[in-house]
C-alpha cells in the first residue's frame, strides 16, 4: 500500500522533471525511496510524476544565525524544524510534462505502483539486480542484457571489498536461477576468469556460513540460495611438473589442469597472444608474427618439438627464413618471443596424454571457471585471449545467438586498455561491438573504468558503480551517476552497487546478498558432516 | 453603499506605535507595600517552575478603506489583520503554541455593519483558504481611530489567551500592560518594554538607574480605580556605554487581586529567570528588553498574518468584483 510521506512544497520551485517535497513529522523518507504524485488536470486527465528521493535535507526555520540552535536546544528561542526531499522523476505517465503543484500530496510507492515508478512493469523479461535499501527487489531488464536490445554489463569499484566479482557472480547466479532463461537455461554458458585470489574455485561449494537473513533476501530475490550447479574449473598446469597437476593452493580436488600442445599452438595460430603486450604494436613486428604464425601453421611435422623452448629455437631458427625484415626487427622479435616463453612456456606442451581432457572446454559445464592468478600478467594475457577467441570462433561457427554465453572477466584495464593495441583488446572490441548479436555477452570489470577503452565500456548497457575513489568517480565515464549518488560511491559498503540501466534515467543503490556458495576454503561446507574425531 | 480604496499607505499611522492609554497621572503610587528598605532585591535562584508562557500579538493593516453612503460623509475603515499566539517554555524546549490569526473590516462611525455591501466584501479567497474579515465599529472617524480598533481587538484576543494559559501554567508574561484582563487574579505578568514614564519619584527612581541585571526593586503599588496593580522594574541586561542608564530595565506588573504574597513570587521568578532569555545585540536590534521567544514570536506571527501583498491584491479585487 502506498503511504503519504509529504507534500510538493512551494518555496522551491517544481518542475516536470524534478521537484521537491517537504516531509511529514511522522514520516521516514530515506535516499532511494520511490515516491509518485498524481495531477489532475483542469482538462479532466491526470498525470504521474514518479520519482527517486536523491537528496534530503533537514534545517531549522525561523533561525536566522547559526548559533540559534544552541538557543533552541536551551529552550530559549523557540525555532521550527523541516525536513525536504528532492525528487528526481523517472517516469511520466501518460507522457504530458506538467509540474506537480505545492500542496499535493506524494506517496511512498509500493507494489504496483513501485513497479511503474522503475519501469518494470513494461519489462517483458526481468532477472533480479538485488534489493533495494527498502528491502523491495530492483530488476533489470533481460532484453538490455541478452542483446535484443542491448548487452554487457560494466563493473567499476575500488579493488579489496570483494563487490565487483561478487555481484557478477550473483547476476550469473540469477539469471541461471531466476527461470527467466526458460530452457535455454541448461544450455546457457559462463566463462568466469578468477584473475586474483581463489575465491571463485568454489562456486560449486556452499557456503557453510550463510546467515539466516542472506536466505530471506534469496528468497526475497526468488533464488534459493545455494551453490552453481554445474561448475568446470580449470588451473594452469603447475610449472616445471612432468605431471600434468593444476597449480592451485586451496583447492585440488575437481580441479582440472590446463594446457595446450605445441600442435595446436601451431594449427591454431596463438602465436600473437604471446606479443599481447598493449604497447607491442609496430607494424613491421605484427608482419613477423603473422609470417611465422602462418608459416607454423604449414609446418608439416611438429612432432620432435618436445618442449616449448624446442619449439622456440625452431622458430628463431627458422624466421628468417620465413620472413624478410629488418634484423632490428627480427631481434625484437625473438627477444620478445624468448621473454614470453620464460612466463607462458610451461603452458604449452609437446607430449600430452589426454590432451582432450586438459583443454579448457566451456562448453561441458554451465560455468567454466578459469583461474589465472597464479600466472604472470603475459600469461594472463595469453589465456584470456585463447579462450575468448576460440569460444568467439566457436559462436561464429554456430551462427545462432542462442544460448548465450556469458563472459566475466575483471581487470578489464589490463586486457583492454585505453591506449594501445593488442590482440586481446581486438578480441574484447569484437565482443562488445559484435557479441551482442552473436550472444556473447561481456560482464567486465575494472577498478577505473577510465583506463578502460572507451568502446567497450560505452557499449554496455548495465553500468554498475561499487566504492569508487572520489577522483575517480568526477570522471566523464561516471557521467551518468547524479551528483548524489557520485557523492555515496565514494562510501558504499561491500555488497551495495549504484546500478544504471538505460530505461531508467536514475541510477539505483541495490544491495545484493553475501554469496551462498563459499568464497573460500573455509566456508565450504564439509561433506560427510559431524567431527570425525566424535567417537573418540 | 460603496466602499473604495483609499490610496493613503496602509502603514502610515502604524508606522508609529499608538501609545497604551494609560492615564497614570491620576493613580497612586505606594512604594512600601514591600515593608522593605527601598533597595536592590537579588532574589535566590531556586528550580524554575514550568512551565513558562509568553504572550504577545502583530497586526496589520491590509488596506485602508473610505465607504461612501452617497451623503458626502467620508466614512474611514480599513482592513485589517492581526496574530496573537505565546511560546511555552519547558525544561529545554521552547515551542509556539495557540497562534490565532484574526481579521477583521474596521468601519468608522455611521456606516450600518449589517450592510450588504460590507457582508460581500468581508470574505476573500486566496487560493485553497478563504479570509473571513469580521467588521466591526471604530469608537470615531478619525483615521488613527480604525488601527486603534484593530489594536484593540488584537490587545483582547491577547488578554484573552493570555488567562486561558494560566489556568495552567506557572507564569504568563504577557506583553504590555494587563488593562485588557478581565479577571484579576492569573499568574499573569505584564512586561513593558519602554519606560514611557517613571512612576516614581526621584529619589526611588535612582534605584533603577544603578540595578544590577537580574535584580528588581521592592514592589511598589499604583493604584488607580478597578486597575490596581503591583509593579517593579527588573534590569534583564546591561545598558551599552552609549546607552541610556535605563536601557536593559523592564517594568512589569501583576493584578493586585493576586495577592501580595503571589505578587512577590512571581517578582522574584521574573528575575531569576527573564534575564536568560535575553538576546545578544545582534539578534535583535530591541534586545535585551525584547526576550528572545517574544521576538521568535513576532516573527512567526508575521508569518502567519500571510504575505501582504497578497491579501492586498486579493481585496482589491474582491471589491471590485462587489462593486460591479
Amino acid at each position: 500500500m502506498s503511504t503519504e510521506i509529504g507534500k510538493v512544497l512551494g518555496t522551491q520551485d517544481a518542475e516536470p522533471l524534478e521537484f521537491w517535497i517537504a516531509v511529514s513529522p511522522d514520516q521516514v523518507v530515506q535516499l532511494d525511496d520511490v515516491v509518485f504524485v498524481t495531477r489532475e488536470l483542469p482538462n479532466g486527465g491526470r498525470v504521474s510524476l514518479y520519482g527517486i528521493v536523491d537528496i534530503l535535507k533537514a534545517r531549522h526555520e525561523g533561525a536566522r544565525f547559526d548559533s540559534d540552535v544552541f538557543l533552541s536546544e536551551q529552550g530559549i528561542f523557540p525555532l521550527g524544524k523541516s525536513i525536504i526531499a528532492h525528487v528526481s522523476v523517472t517516469r511520466v505517465e501518460p507522457e504530458i510534462f506538467v509540474p506537480p503543484l505545492p500542496g499535493q500530496s506524494v506517496f511512498r510507492a509500493a507494489g504496483a505502483d513501485r513497479h511503474q515508478a522503475l519501469f518494470f512493469d513494461s519489462m517483458n523479461t526481468k532477472f533480479p539486480l538485488g534489493l533495494s535499501r527498502d528491502g523491495e527487489v530492483v530488476y533489470g531488464n533481460l532484453e538490455f542484457l541478452d542483446g535484443s536490445r542491448g548487452a554487457h554489463i560494466n563493473i567499476s569499484g575500488i579493488s579489496g571489498v570483494a563487490t565487483k566479482t561478487s555481484y557478477a557472480t550473483f547476476l550469473l547466479y540469477g539469471l541461471f536461477q531466476s527461470g527467466i532463461l526458460e530452457e535455454q537455461a541448461t544450455n546457457t554458458r559462463a566463462i568466469i576468469f578468477n584473475v586474483k585470489g581463489e575465491d571463485l574455485l568454489f562456486l560449486d561449494k556452499p557456503n557453510a556460513r550463510r546467515k539466516p537473513e542472506t536466505s530471506e533476501a534469496y528468497a526475497k530475490l526468488g533464488l534459493t540460495p545455494n551453490a552453481f550447479s554445474s561448475v568446470a574449473i580449470f588451473a594452469p598446469v603447475k610449472a616445471r611438473e612432468e605431471v600434468l597437476l593444476p597449480d592451485t593452493g586451496s583447492r585440488q580436488e575437481g580441479v582440472t589442469a590446463f594446457c595446450w600442445t605445441i600442435e595446436e599452438f601451431c594449427r591454431e595460430r596463438y602465436l600473437r597472444f604471446l606479443f599481447a603486450e598493449a604497447d607491442d604494436e609496430t607494424s613491421h613486428l605484427s608482419a613477423v608474427i603473422d609470417r611465422v604464425e602462418a608459416a607454423l601453421a604449414l609446418e608439416a611435422d611438429l612432432s620432435p618439438y618436445e618442449t616449448f623452448d624446442h619449439l622456440v629455437d625452431f622458430i628463431c631458427l627458422s624466421v628468417t627464413h620465413w620472413v624478410s625484415a629488418a634484423q632490428g626487427t627480427i631481434a625484437a622479435f625473438e627477444r620478445r618471443l624468448r621473454a614470453a616463453s620464460f612466463r607462458i612456456g610451461h603452458l604449452i606442451r609437446g607430449r600430452v596424454s589426454e590432451s582432450d581432457r586438459h583443454r579448457i572446454d566451456w562448453k561441458k559445464k554451465q560455468v567454466t571457471v578459469v583461474d589465472i592468478h597464479n600466472l604472470h600478467d603475459r600469461a594472463k594475457r595469453f589465456v584470456v585471449g585463447v579462450v575468448l577467441r576460440r569460444m568467439f570462433e566457436d559462436k561464429e561457427k554456430t551462427g545462432t545467438a542462442r544460448p548465450l554465453v556469458f563472459i566475466v572477466l575483471d581487470e578489464l584495464n589490463k586486457y583492454a586498455p585505453r591506449d594501445g593495441w593488442s590482440p586481446i583488446k581486438e578480441v574484447l572490441l569484437d565482443i562488445s561491438e559484435r557479441g551482442r548479436s552473436l550472444g556473447v555477452i561481456l560482464i567486465g570489470a575494472q577498478q577505473t573504468a577510465s583506463e578502460v577503452e572507451r568502446r567497450v565500456v560505452g557499449n554496455c548497457a548495465f553500468r554498475v558503480v561499487g566504492r569508487l575513489d572520489l577522483a575517480e568517480a568526477s570522471r566523464d565515464e561516471y557521467r551518468f551517476l547524479t551528483a548524489a549518488s557520485r557523492g555515496r560511491a565514494g562510501i558504499l559498503k561491500p555488497g551495495s552497487v549504484i546500478v544504471h540501466q538505460p530505461e531508467i534515467p536514475t541510477p539505483l543503490l541495490v544491495q545484493f546478498p553475501f554469496p551462498s556458495w563459499a568464497t573460500r576454503v573455509s566456508e565450504v561446507e564439509k561433506s560427510g558432516g559431524g567431527d570425525p574425531f566424535d567417537g573418540f | 453603499m460603496m466602499i473604495r480604496i483609499d490610496p493613503w499607505p496602509a502603514e502610515y499611522e502604524s508606522a508609529f506605535q499608538i501609545e497604551e492609554l494609560e492615564p497614570d497621572s491620576e493613580g497612586k503610587i505606594y512604594t512600601d507595600v514591600e515593608n522593605i528598605e527601598w533597595r536592590a532585591v537579588e532574589p535566590k535562584p531556586g528550580p524554575r517552575p514550568e512551565p513558562l508562557h509568553f504572550v504577545d500579538g502583530v497586526r496589520r493593516v491590509e488596506t485602508r478603506i473610505i465607504l461612501d453612503d452617497e451623503t458626502g460623509r467620508i466614512i474611514r475603515g480599513l482592513f485589517g489583520s492581526f496574530a496573537v499566539g505565546c511560546v511555552r517554555v519547558e525544561q529545554n524546549t521552547a515551542a509556539f503554541q495557540e497562534i490565532r490569526v484574526g481579521r477583521r473590516i474596521v468601519v468608522g462611525t455611521g456606516a450600518p455593519l449589517e450592510d450588504q455591501v460590507i457582508a460581500d466584501a468581508n470574505s476573500v479567497k486566496i487560493g485553497n483558504t478563504e479570509l473571513t474579515f469580521e467588521p466591526v465599529a471604530a469608537s470615531d472617524n478619525k483615521p488613527a481611530a480604525a488601527v486603534e480598533c484593530l489594536q484593540n481587538s488584537m490587545r483582547e484576543a491577547e488578554a484573552r489567551l493570555a488567562e486561558e494559559l494560566s489556568r495552567d501554567s506557572a507564569c504568563v508574561f504577557a506583553d504590555g500592560p494587563l488593562t485588557y484582563f478581565a479577571g484579576i487574579n492569573q499568574p499573569a505578568v505584564g512586561v513593558i518594554k519602554r519606560l514611557v514614564e517613571a512612576y516614581l519619584p526621584s529619589p526611588q527612581f535612582d534605584l533603577v538607574r544603578r540595578l544590577r541585571t537580574g535584580r528588581r526593586t521592592p514592589l511598589f503599588m499604583i493604584t488607580k480605580g478597578q486597575y490596581d496593580r503591583y509593579s517593579w522594574y527588573l534590569r534583564v541586561g546591561e545598558p551599552r556605554a552609549v546607552d541610556h542608564d535605563v536601557a536593559g530595565v523592564l517594568r512589569l506588573e501583576v493584578r493586585t487581586g493576586l495577592g501580595l504574597q503571589r505578587a512577590i513570587e512571581l517578582a522574584d521568578l521574573s528575575s531569576t529567570c527573564l534575564p536568560n532569555f535575553t538576546a545578544e545585540s545582534f539578534r535583535d536590534p530591541r534586545s535585551p528588553q525584547n526576550l528572545m521567544p517574544v521576538g521568535s514570536l513576532e516573527n512567526e506571527l508575521r508569518h502567519r498574518l500571510g504575505d501582504s501583498l497578497t491579501i492586498r491584491r486579493a481585496i482589491e479585487a474582491r471589491l471590485f468584483q462587489v462593486s460591479q
